[in-house]
């Protein structure tokens, strides 16, 4: 069953695709504070680590696959 | 110490606000009405002679030996099943009373063998301290006719020892009833009965041996009988104890309290302890029976270290192991950097325990990288429930269940997971209460003796959020809302947005069944009577947590429960039912990368810097990583050694693979267990851990109930684990100096204002605490948000439905879903080294007969089990339980290998991982998966001790 086998995501692709899950619940809110709530949200729960590696990605990739609303909450954040 | 023995009052405690004053043998009495008089004698201090009563049954009146006589009566009526009255008065000894007495004992004697001096209850049998109370002194009858107890009696029966921890012996029974009833009204199985007829009457388990029958081997009916007919084997064995102490289950999140009662430092047996609020004398297969693994063979007992994964273990001193691994630690960052080390503490431990191992990461690591095993089972509860409640707890103590109308059960299967509490809801369901359930599955409690759900909204799994929020369009739309109570008690203005959120189109019954697969009509009679059916209580589990959306459905939920008013007071509440006996208790202890004990972030500056004055040490303002996120870093590099607390995360962590690469690319692994667990494989320190029966502490149960946890006999390593990690904190240059875990109790008062007035003291007088326990509630909180929620008024949330990445397709066509089952526990290490195997000795998947038609599968089939994580091979069980779609196993069984198949997907706001929904392909095979033989090799690999046999 190799071929099935599942390659686990790690890195910042797998910190977007965690990024964007937020960005999923806050999407139903007004855009400002749905914002804040992603903001407030990596800024409490994700260490600084993961949150430079975020913005890192960021800097350097011009496809991140982040959620334009993510996007916007992380700029904020940096 | 004494063998403790409770009051037995004959018959169930009433409650009254009308008292009613009597005269018992000449002296004045008064009690609550309702009380029998049997119960009103024993509070004055006279025991009547009884055998068929006890107090934790409704009174029967068959054995008649509790006549009295009552002033102005005829006769002489039986005190069990007699109330009180104003005014009466009665005598509860007379020349007549004790003839009768006697006669009746005389005549029970007749038919019950004289072999006192070698029955295994000499010492603890009811009917012989009765033939002793009536001075019993010839039995005239019986000498000539068949009787039940000589073995060549044409009605002589067979013991039957097929349960492996209790004997039936049909030559004892006395026929009292107090079996069949305590099965019926304590466990509510209904698995005994009477069998024949007058003279040939004896209990029965329904005509099978027990162990064929539906008993769930609970020892209430071991428990209730007044003989030795039901029999713990031990006692058979072993003679009846000594010495008892109260003290905790270290199984699920109930937490009952037992008496672990003692000759010398061996356990003889467990009793569930009368006083015990979580249990009030209640216990299942678990905890009542299954503490062998304690003292089990495989028990590591000395430390270990080795350099390599793939060398063997090799025995040390205490010094020696401490010391390399704290030398360890400290060569890991210096080389990689202090964020490079981390800890799990253990939801199996003491909140002393849990306590000092988060103090070690932030005081003598110098960093936040602490998390628990909360993290992959009930951190969307503390996360929902803070953000809408203001808190990360449950809202009742259990006993509230019994006021309740209505109980919706989601994601939880009470009978398995969580038996003692399942108990009291059925107790409660048979009285009139109505039953929501919702679940993928068919659980027991949809349909079982006496007990049918009004509602079973069979969702498919990972669709919790469309049904709650369905259930909640019609809350709104039907004009179901509690206003008054929303305007009182809630933000109104988020209340708005919500609910016109809820009310749109998109969120009907009608619109969400697409993807629930509940008819919309039985969506909205369950929504009716949620709403209106008097006091409506939601109970939940890990069908809710485990989730992508685990928070929005805390947060659901909650919004549900606000809607209709459903919060602060007792029969209502939202409740999760914790999984391990200690999670409400880890996650309170500071356990998580982000907070202090008493849910405060590390960032708050005021907060920080009380517990840098008390440890005097500066502490890091940026919160750690979480468990998930630790196995990234070590997968990507950056994280390279790991303190583990009683975890075994290579069983019953998410995606195996995953994490046993994380494990394997650390550098050092200490890991603190009573057995070389899978993780232990990953290893290159251990340190032997010690049993729930060999420390002191407390642990904290679902219902946020603080318990003493007693040592009854010494650690087996020679250290309880609070001394070991002081002794690593130590090694690591940071000292602590407890002498006891009240002492570690007193600083975590200190520090914590929700446990300002905990004391060991205060523990010892009030038996248990719930919190919060301060100035505001000095007796604690057994329900809250009473008057006002803790965070001031309550906030709705916008819960919209995000469905899971996780989707089926032509390759895994199928979704799994992951639960326990009541023989076995968690990842199986105690209950697997118990007779409890008996029951359950390998992981089934469960599989609906058309699923199983259309591949060809019948029951007993070895089955490949893939997903795109991996795959294994189990046998195969067809149920119809399961919906067609959905498969269902277990993971309590190392070997197995359940979490090869779940994947790393998690809950959006905890990294809660989503055990709960996996797509998967089901074939049959003819053998075990690569990683099943991989695992098999490694199991003897990297289990390999120098100087003895390897122990698992």
């Amino acid at each position: 069953m190799n071929d099935v086998a599942h390659e686990t995501i790690t890195g910042p692709r797998k910190l977007v695709k965690m990024a964007n899950q937020i960005g999923d619940f806050f999407k139903s809110y007004p855009e400002e504070t749905a914002i804040e709530g992603i903001r407030d949200h990596i800024a409490k729960f994700w260490n600084k680590k993961m949150q430079h590696e975020l913005f890192g990605f960021m800097d350097s990739e011009k496809e991140t696959g982040l959620s334009a609303l993510v996007e916007k909450a992380v700029t904020k954040l940096r | 110490m004494t063998l403790i023995k409770e009051l037995d009052y004959g018959t169930p405690i009433r409650v009254s606000e009308q008292m009613v004053t009597l005269t018992i043998d000449g002296a004045s009495i008064t009690v609550p009405a309702g009380t029998s008089v049997m119960a009103a004698a024993m509070k004055a201090g006279t025991a009547i002679p009884k055998l068929c009563a006890t107090d934790s049954l409704e009174p029967f009146g068959s054995c008649r030996m509790c006549l009295v006589e009552i002033e102005g009566r005829r006769g002489t009526p039986a005190s069990c099943t007699t109330l009180v009255e104003p005014g009466m008065v009665v005598k509860t000894q007379s020349d007549n009373l004790h003839k009768l007495r006697k006669g009746v004992m005389e005549l029970y004697i007749s038919d019950h063998p004289l072999d006192c001096l070698t029955c295994s209850a000499n010492g603890d049998c009811e009917l012989q301290d009765m033939a002793g109370v009536v001075g019993l002194r010839e039995v005239r009858y019986g000498k000539d006719v068949a009787n039940h107890f000589e073995t060549t009696s044409p009605l002589s029966l067979l013991k039957d020892e097929s349960n492996p921890y209790f004997t039936y012996d049909p030559a004892k029974c006395i026929v009292c009833n107090r079996c069949v009833r305590a099965c019926e009204e304590v466990q509510g199985t209904f698995a005994l009965t009477i069998e024949g007829r007058g003279f040939d009457s004896r209990v029965s388990a329904g005509g099978v041996s027990f162990l064929e029958s539906d008993c769930v081997s609970c020892g209430a009916c071991v428990q209730a009988c007044p003989t030795a007919t039901l029999m713990e084997n031990t006692v058979i064995a072993k003679g009846q104890p000594e010495h008892s102490a109260v003290t905790t289950c270290a199984y699920c999140g109930v937490g009952c309290s037992f008496k672990a009662e003692m000759q010398g430092d061996e356990v003889i047996r467990m009793v569930p302890y009368k006083e015990g609020k979580a249990n009030e004398g209640h216990s299942c297969v678990k905890g009542r029976f299954a503490w062998g693994y304690a003292t089990h063979t495989d028990r590591i007992t000395k430390p270990m270290i080795r350099k390599k994964i793939t060398d063997e273990w090799r025995e040390v001193s205490w010094d020696e192991a401490i010391g390399y691994a704290a030398s360890e630690f400290k060569r890991i960052q210096k080389t990689y950097g202090k964020d490079a080390v981390g800890a799990i503490t253990s939801s199996r431990c003491t909140n002393e325990e849990v306590f000092l191992v988060q103090k070690l990461v932030r005081a003598a690591f110098g960093n936040n990288n602490v998390d628990t095993c909360a993290r992959v089972c009930h951190s969307p509860t503390g996360y929902g429930l803070s953000k809408t409640f203001g808190t990360s707890a449950g809202t009742q103590d259990f006993k509230s269940v019994a006021k309740a109308d209505v109980v919706l059960v989601i994601g939880a299967n009470p009978t398995d997971g969580h038996p003692v509490f399942a108990s009291r809801l059925k107790k409660r369901l048979r009285a009139g209460a109505k039953l929501i359930v919702a679940d993928p599955r068919r659980i027991d409690l949809v349909k079982s003796p006496h007990i049918k759900a009004e509602h079973h909204l069979a969702l498919l799994p990972g669709t919790n959020v469309a049904l709650l929020d369905s259930l909640a369009h019609v809350v709104v739309t039907e004009g179901l809302v509690n206003e008054t109570f929303v305007r009182e008690r809630c933000e109104w203005q988020d209340f708005e947005v919500w609910a016109r959120f809820v009310a749109e189109e998109r969120n009907s019954p009608e619109a969400m069944e697409a993807f629930t697969g509940v008819p919309a009509d039985e969506v909205r009679k369950a929504a009716r009577l949620y709403a209106k059916g008097g006091n409506a209580a939601i109970y939940y589990g890990l069908g809710v947590t485990e989730h992508s959306q685990g928070s929005t459905t805390v947060m659901a939920m909650a919004n549900l429960a606000m809607a209709t008013g459903n919060i602060g007071r007792d029969g209502v509440g939202v409740n999760p039912l914790r999984g391990q006996n200690n999670v409400q208790g880890s996650c309170d202890m500071g356990s998580f990368p982000h907070e202090f004990s008493g849910y405060r972030h590390v960032s708050d500056d005021s907060t920080r810097e009380m517990f840098q004055s008390l440890w005097g040490v500066e502490l890091s303002n940026e919160q750690g990583l979480r468990i998930p996120n630790m196995l990234d870093e070590a997968v990507d590099g950056g994280f390279k050694g790991i303190y583990i607390q009683g975890e075994d995360i290579a069983q019953s962590d998410p995606n195996t693979h995953h994490v046993t690469s994380g494990l394997e690319a650390m550098e050092c692994v200490v890991i603190q267990d009573l057995f070389l667990c899978e993780t232990a494989k990953y290893a290159h320190v251990f340190l032997p851990g010690s049993s729930f029966l060999e420390k002191d502490g407390t642990f904290t149960n679902a219902e946020r109930r603080i318990s003493r946890v007693r040592k009854v006999m010494e650690p087996k390593s020679g250290k309880a684990e609070w001394q070991i990690t002081m002794d690593l904190a130590k090694a690591l240059g940071y000292e602590m100096h407890y002498k006891h875990p009240s002492e570690i109790m007193d600083e975590i008062a200190a520090l914590t204002p929700t446990f300002q007035n905990v004391s060991y003291a205060k523990l010892n007088e009030m038996g248990s605490i719930q919190w919060p326990c301060n100035d505001k509630a000095p007796e604690g909180t057994p329900i809250m948000h009473v008057d006002r929620f803790v965070r001031g008024k309550g906030k709705f949330m916008i819960t919209d439905y995000v469905p899971t990445e996780e989707r089926t397709g032509p390759r895994f066509p199928l979704l799994l879903t992951t639960g326990r089952i009541l023989s076995q526990y968690n990842v199986g290490a105690q209950t697997r080294r118990t007779e409890n195997n008996v029951w359950h000795n390998e992981d089934v998947l469960e599989i609906h007969p058309f699923d199983a038609e259309q591949r060809g599968i019948t029951s007993g089939d070895l089955v490949m089990l893939a997903s795109r994580a991996g795959d294994i091979a189990l046998r195969a069980e067809i149920s119809e339980r399961m919906q067609p779609g959905v498969v269902y196993t277990t993971f309590h069984h190392a070997k197995t290998g359940a979490n090869v198949i779940t994947t790393d997907n998690s809950d959006w706001a905890t990294n809660c991982p989503e055990y709960k929904v996996t797509a998967v392909e089901v074939r049959r095979t003819n053998h075990y998966s690569d990683w099943q033989e991989k695992n098999n090799r490694e199991e003897i690999e990297l289990k390999r001790i120098a100087t003895s046999i390897a122990a698992e």
